[in-house]
């Protein structure tokens, strides 16, 4: 493929204990193409979440990304980014949505102050030039513009979610991280939601590196799957390759605990 | 329980209990470490340090060592004495409060509030000045019915938040008497709360007992730490050079609420897994310097 | 409704629920009528806000009916007295949703079943109450020894909703409210606790209302299904005829969104629900008292026309 949005290499992560380490990530490599959405999935405690913070240099001690790891986002490797270009590499290329909107948003800040800070930060912008940006922006996401002087507490959850992805969208990122972005949300906005995205995606060609647990969802919406088991990356392929004919027995496995809306209703043994 | 367990291995903890068990040692063997009797008149007016006198005396001739483990005892006494009537009131109105709701936590807010409003040492000083020569017992009655505010708010507070949880719940479904889910479901959560209460509230009733006395409010006949710092006032000792006079009160007094602290600290981190970092920095520093890894 | 007389363990007839001011009520629940009954599972699907809350706290008294009444075994329960209320609540038990809250941390495995124990058989002796305890954990498929002297955060989520279980069965109950007893536990996990309501329903004649907001897991578990929006119930019966042949509104867009992996977003069958979305859930909030009957065992609310 053409350079991959992003590419990780031996991906070691570990958490650090006063006596030992827990391997959170073990060698994963795994690459994104440009426009592709990628869908990483696993139970709780496989690292997804894990790498998707790596990816934004997000993590705190006790983690510790090992040396020898890569992460290159447009060719770059992340991980030799000083901090000055840190800060110019965040949310121009890479931009992330959290699993709860209330805590990406600031609750005492109108929404379009939000959109200001970010635009700000990242360039001079007048507040009238922010303002208007901000509505083009909140117009991609379908919320209409005078949401702009609401707080985040006046908007519904599924409003705020879409609010996030729109600021995350403003400066236009080759590679938008969701984290678990509709779990806590219902399924009729959860379709909304993700339907927007595909269409956005569409028009503005980013990647998606999208992380969940629900597999129903993730085979739906993705054009290709990594499932995470216990830190390692057992298996890649694309998504309808992974529903229909999955190769590793843990990959199996999860089909199989599956309950299916539709078709043959079977007894479905437990995971020993 | 798993509590002490933990504390036990926390190097805070054990400082804290060490200092804290030789201060209790000294106050119950304070006759058999020294010869001389606290108020009996044994060696010429402020005599520095020396073998005969290892704290030398006071301006009235009285031993410094003998009275200052002497003293030991009051203050412990007093400190846990009045911490303890201080966090079991706090304890049980927070717990009450909390649980129960409505009207009777309603009136529970209203008396706490009153007693948070007023300035604790103003109205101390006010009682112990009332009252005349304030005896140690006197003291710690007064401190324990005083300044049990605060405790009510924070384990009013915890309580609030625990009885939100399933557990409660299941327990009132299963038809719990209330009185068995405040004692045995809700208050083992709030031990770490309740013992930093504790300890915090003992560290507050030495050093107040201590400034009363100081003051010049408490009994001037008693043998404490305060009476001694009073003393030590009233004789100038440091303008006249006896500075072993006035130090080994403070002293005592520091080392006393340094033991306690320790063991707040230790029971704060062993409650908040997060405050424990310790070794898990120093070997995550160290990595990283050694370019095994970064954020 | 669907027939409240025939050996109907626990009903709600006609109950509403309101909050709010009298000149702006919020109705969390809306003329809420269903029954359970031994040996049925009943799902109550709806998504947050819909009601499905309340009715579980309306079911164990946490709530009382502002219309309308509870009913236990065909008597109202608005009028019971104390002995009335003591056997309610060992007849009606709940498992909660969060594995983490539901245990107390300070408290043994063993202490958490004595208790029940204790309350509702305080005739047994000690010897018998440990038997009791033993006999409770291979039911939920624990190994006893190993179980009774362990604290909650030893154990893993599922072993810990299983103890849940087990802690519900103690007391003989003969219904069991599953609150999203499931949707807190990680995939893999999830049908055993699945098949353990399953069975023990079975086994034991319960009665078991599960509530969820996850329709597929509603279809493997259930034998009737109700579907909740804005406090109402708009759509229930047999689970096969209310998911295979949806005719409520607001149904169809439940289902056309729940992921399929079958589908990708550009191939839909309810398309037309998925554009009119705002439009169906402002007409399914309305007040909708007309009812209509598609088969024997599934019924819907019609939109006011």
């Amino acid at each position: 493929m053409s350079q991959p949005v992003l590419s990780v290499r031996n991906l070691n992560i570990d958490y650090v204990g006063a006596e030992g380490d827990f391997h959170a990530v073990k060698n994963v490599s795994f690459d994104i193409a440009p426009g592709e959405f990628f869908g990483l999935a696993g139970e709780s405690g496989c690292g997804k979440s894990t790498i998707a913070f790596a990816i934004s240099r997000l993590h705190r001690p006790p983690a510790l990304i090992r040396t020898g790891s890569v992460i290159a986002v447009n060719g770059r490797n992340v991980l030799e980014l000083d901090d000055a270009d840190l800060r110019r590499f965040r949310w121009r290329e890479v931009a992330m949505v959290f699993q709860s909107a209330m805590n990406s948003l600031n609750p005492v800040l109108t929404i379009e102050a939000q959109f200001y800070d970010v635009l700000k930060a990242h360039g001079p912008i007048s507040r009238a030039a922010a303002r208007e940006r901000a509505a083009e922006l909140l117009k991609l996401v379908d919320i209409a513009p005078d949401r702009l002087d609401a707080f985040p507490h006046q908007c519904s959850g599924g409003m705020r979610q879409r609010i996030v992805i729109a600021i995350c969208l403003a400066l236009n990122p080759k590679l938008l991280i969701m984290d678990e972005p509709t779990t806590a949300l219902d399924v009729v906005v959860q379709r909304e939601i993700l339907q927007r995205i595909d269409v956005l995606r569409k028009k503005l060609g980013f990647s998606v590196l999208f992380i969940t647990h629900d597999l129903g969802l993730m085979v739906q919406v993705s054009d290709r799957i990594g499932i995470m088991l216990e830190g390692e990356l057992v298996e890649v392929n694309d998504a309808q390759t992974i529903y229909r004919q999955p190769q590793h027995a843990y990959t199996k496995r999860l089909w199989a605990s599956m309950p299916k809306l539709r078709g043959e209703q079977t007894r479905l043994e437990a995971a020993p | 329980m798993k509590l002490f367990a933990q504390l036990l291995q926390n190097k805070k903890a054990m400082t804290g209990l060490v200092i804290l068990t030789i201060i209790i040692l000294v106050a119950i063997f304070a006759p058999l470490l020294t010869e001389y009797s606290p108020v009996k008149r044994v060696g010429r007016p402020h005599q520095a340090p020396s073998w005969d006198h290892w704290m030398g005396t006071t301006r009235l001739g009285h031993d410094v060592f003998s009275r200052l483990v002497h003293g030991a005892r009051v203050s412990l006494a007093v400190g846990f004495g009045a911490g303890l009537l201080i966090t079991l009131i706090g304890t049980v109105l927070g717990i009450i409060a909390g649980y129960k709701g409505g009207v009777v936590d309603e009136v529970i807010n209203f008396f706490t509030n009153m007693v948070l409003v007023v300035p604790n040492l103003p109205l101390l000083l006010v009682l112990a000045a009332f009252i005349g020569q304030a005896s140690p017992l006197v003291i710690a009655i007064i401190l324990g019915l005083t300044s049990w505010a605060w405790g009510v708010r924070v384990t009013r507070s915890e309580t609030l938040s625990i009885r939100q949880r399933d557990f409660v719940k299941s327990a009132e479904m299963l038809g719990e008497p209330g009185w068995r889910i405040m004692l045995f479901e809700i208050f083992p959560n709030l031990i770490s709360i309740v013992g930093i209460n504790f300890i915090g509230s003992v560290i507050f009733a030495v050093i107040t007992e201590a400034t009363l006395e100081f003051l010049g409010l408490g009994d001037p006949n008693t043998v404490s730490w305060g009476i001694m710092l009073y003393n030590a006032q009233n004789a100038a000792a440091l303008a006249v050079g006896a500075w072993w006079d006035i130090l080994a009160p403070c002293f005592a007094l520091a080392f006393l609420g340094l033991g306690l602290a320790l063991i707040n600290f230790a029971i704060d981190e062993i409650a908040n897994p997060r405050l424990r970092t310790g070794g898990m920095l120093n070997r995550w520093t160290r990595m990283v310097r050694l370019g095994e890894g970064k954020l | 409704m669907s027939d409240m007389t025939s050996n109907a363990i626990l009903a709600l007839d006609n109950v509403s629920k309101v909050f709010g001011r009298a000149d702006k009520p919020v109705y969390a629940a809306r003329s809420v009528s269903f029954a359970l009954h031994p040996g049925r599972t009943l799902a109550l699907v709806g998504e947050s806000g819909s009601g499905k809350t309340t009715a579980a706290r309306l079911i164990m008294r946490e709530y009382v009916p502002d219309e309308g009444r509870l009913l236990f075994k065909g008597a109202p329960m608005g009028k019971a007295d104390a002995k009335a209320l003591k056997a309610y609540r060992s007849a009606v038990q709940m498992v909660f949703q969060d594995p983490f809250a539901a245990l107390n941390p300070t408290h043994t495995i063993r202490y958490h079943l004595e208790r029940p124990l204790r309350l509702h058989q305080p005739d047994l002796d000690a010897a018998q109450r440990k038997a009791a305890i033993v006999e409770l954990l291979e039911r939920v498929k624990l190994d006893p020894a190993q179980m009774m002297p362990k604290f909650p955060h030893e154990l893993s989520g599922g072993q810990r909703q299983r103890i849940s279980i087990a802690r519900a069965l103690a007391v003989n109950p003969q219904v069991i409210v599953a609150d999203e007893p499931t949707s807190m536990l990680d995939v893999s996990v999830r049908q055993g606790i699945l098949n353990l309501l399953n069975d023990m329903k079975a086994e034991l004649k319960l009665a078991l209302l599960y509530i969820t907001h996850d329709i597929a897991t509603a279809r493997y578990v259930a034998d009737d299904i109700m579907v909740m929006y804005a406090g109402q119930i708009v759509e229930w019966g047999a689970v096969d005829k209310v998911l295979d042949d949806p005719h409520h509104p607001y149904t169809r867009l439940l289902l056309s969104a729940v992921p399929d992996p079958d589908r990708r977003f550009d191939d839909v069958r309810f398309t037309d629900e998925l554009s009119r979305i705002d439009e169906i859930r402002t007409q399914s909030a309305l007040p909708q008292t007309q009812i209509s009957q598609v088969g024997d065992n599934h019924f819907f609310r019609a939109l006011p026309a």
